[in-house]
């Protein structure tokens, strides 16, 4: 997959009225950019594409931001409007029912607190990053330009861990809000109106996971190459993270059967790197579930259930998918099951928390009268 | 005002421009110390014009001889003002930097 092509897939971080009408102006310009880096050599072609990424994903994380700001203000105009007339016809006991958002408001929301927690998760890791790797490149003597490359082609390997985790906190805030401001329990009355808030939310997780596919697959093992290169001195003799899912079953086939145990772990490991590039991106989907089923079992829950929650289950998370990559490198489990495990239980856990908030939200919900 | 937004308005306050030109004289004007990055480029100039500061040329109005795909942006009447604003505020604040420093030296 070429740079182009990523940058356009990237594109889909802006939203729609300045893609479309933007997008072959951006995509030319950038196109461009590229052609001048890449004749000063690799180097400066690889920083200027990353460079050209990480622009279009922090201005789609600003534009949606400031898009919905300006759509907070707009709404927060009706609803004081909505309030003053509702005070002024004496319809104000037990509150008024807050009504139902539009597809297009939650994804907006959704979307805009993906985006922080996104930049703020992986700013996070790329500081310890940073805070590990720096004094012992500068001790060796590694020029400023280098450790600042080093840093960029960090950038997409901590994206693919990041971006699950930023899917399940953007999603926890959101219906936690909808909690805290009645839209929930608003919406478990109506008919279709909890399916109407959670599958675009699903649905947009399902892109999000297709994008973090891309770079997973495509992305990470070329940056991880430059950077093994960078890091450890060696010109990638490729090992299994910095090979494509290609190469990775290239590589599994070229050991023949009845071969020794060290070639058989080997070949575990290639499959488990295979596996591995769709598990991590498919987290996008189950951690989306999992942020609506501890916010539907928590409504009230506020900032520190967000901590906590998400404390939790990325340990969780991290800690089953570490051990079942182990378990299954050392031949212990097959490489599906340990690459999948963390994703499946969770799942589990997930499904089973919804369905128990569903059979006790029809167990007497207290309903609120409209004078 | 943002720094890249002062300077697409330096670099449109001397003739309409496209997003690539626009670019390019960003760099020239700035030494090659600021580089606008397509998103942030289109990005902005869609807040400017947001803001009312920019306009986007109609077709007829756009310079002859240009392939036509490009969006040609001027600057308006208020994104002048800005613009003055702005550069009054910036000299004031170089001449503070300099009086102090010769202080300083003193």
């Amino acid at each position: 997959m070429s740079w182009a092509r990523v940058y356009r897939l990237a594109l889909y971080l802006l939203p729609a009225a300045l893609r479309r009408k933007h997008g072959p102006a951006m995509e030319s310009l950038f196109a461009r950019d590229l052609e001048q880096a890449s004749a000063r050599g690799w180097r400066h072609g690889a920083l200027t594409a990353q460079a050209g990424l990480w622009d279009v994903a922090s201005r789609g994380g600003y534009e949606r931001l400031r898009r919905a700001g300006a759509a907070l203000e707009r709404c927060g105009h009706h609803a004081r409007r909505y309030w003053s007339m509702e005070a002024r016809a004496g319809r104000h006991a037990g509150g008024p029912l807050m009504p139902q958002p539009a597809v297009r408001q939650i994804l907006l929301r959704h979307g805009s607190a993906f985006a922080f927690a996104f930049v703020t998760l992986t700013a996070a890791f790329l500081a310890n990053f940073a805070r590990r790797q720096i004094p012992e490149l500068t001790a060796r003597g590694v020029p400023a330009g280098t450790i600042a490359e080093t840093l960029l082609f960090a950038l997409p390997f901590l994206a693919a861990l990041t971006i699950p985790m930023a899917v399940f906190v953007a999603v926890l805030r959101e219906f936690i809000r909808l909690g805290l401001d009645g839209t929930l329990a608003g919406a478990r009355r109506q008919r279709d109106g909890m399916r109407r808030l959670v599958v675009p939310v699903l649905c947009a997780a399902v892109g999000v996971s297709a994008l973090a596919f891309v770079v997973t697959a495509e992305i990470v093992p070329r940056t991880n190459e430059r950077l093994a290169t960078v890091l450890y001195g060696r010109s990638a003799a490729a090992s299994a993270r910095t090979m494509t899912i290609s190469e990775l079953q290239d590589a599994a086939r070229t050991v023949r059967p009845g071969a020794d145990p060290v070639d058989l772990e080997r070949v575990a490991l290639y499959e488990v790197e295979v596996q591995k590039k769709f598990a991590l991106p498919s987290a996008c989907i189950v951690m989306a579930l999992l942020g609506v089923a501890i916010a539907l079992g928590v409504p009230k829950g506020g900032t520190g259930l967000m901590i906590g929650a998400s404390l939790v289950v990325f340990g969780a998370y991290y800690v089953l998918f570490i051990t079942g990559e182990s378990l299954a490198t050392r031949l212990v489990i097959s490489p599906l099951l340990g690459m999948w495990g963390a994703d499946a239980l969770l799942l589990a856990v997930a499904l089973l928390a919804v369905w128990m908030s569903s059979r006790a939200s029809s167990d007497g919900e207290p309903i609120i009268i409209r004078r | 005002m943002k720094p890249h937004w002062f300077f697409i308005l330096l670099s449109v306050s001397g003739a309409p421009r496209y997003g690539t030109a626009i670019q390019d004289d960003v760099r020239e004007l700035s030494d090659g110390g600021v580089r606008l990055w397509p998103a942030t480029l289109y990005g902005s100039l869609e807040e400017l014009v947001e803001q009312g500061w920019l306009e986007e040329m109609a077709d007829d109005e756009r310079p002859p001889a240009i392939s036509g795909r490009e969006r040609f942006y001027r600057i308006t009447r208020a994104g002048r003002a800005a613009l003055k604003g702005e550069a009054a505020r910036l000299e004031s604040l170089a001449r503070v930097a300099r009086s102090r420093l010769a202080l300083g030296g003193a």
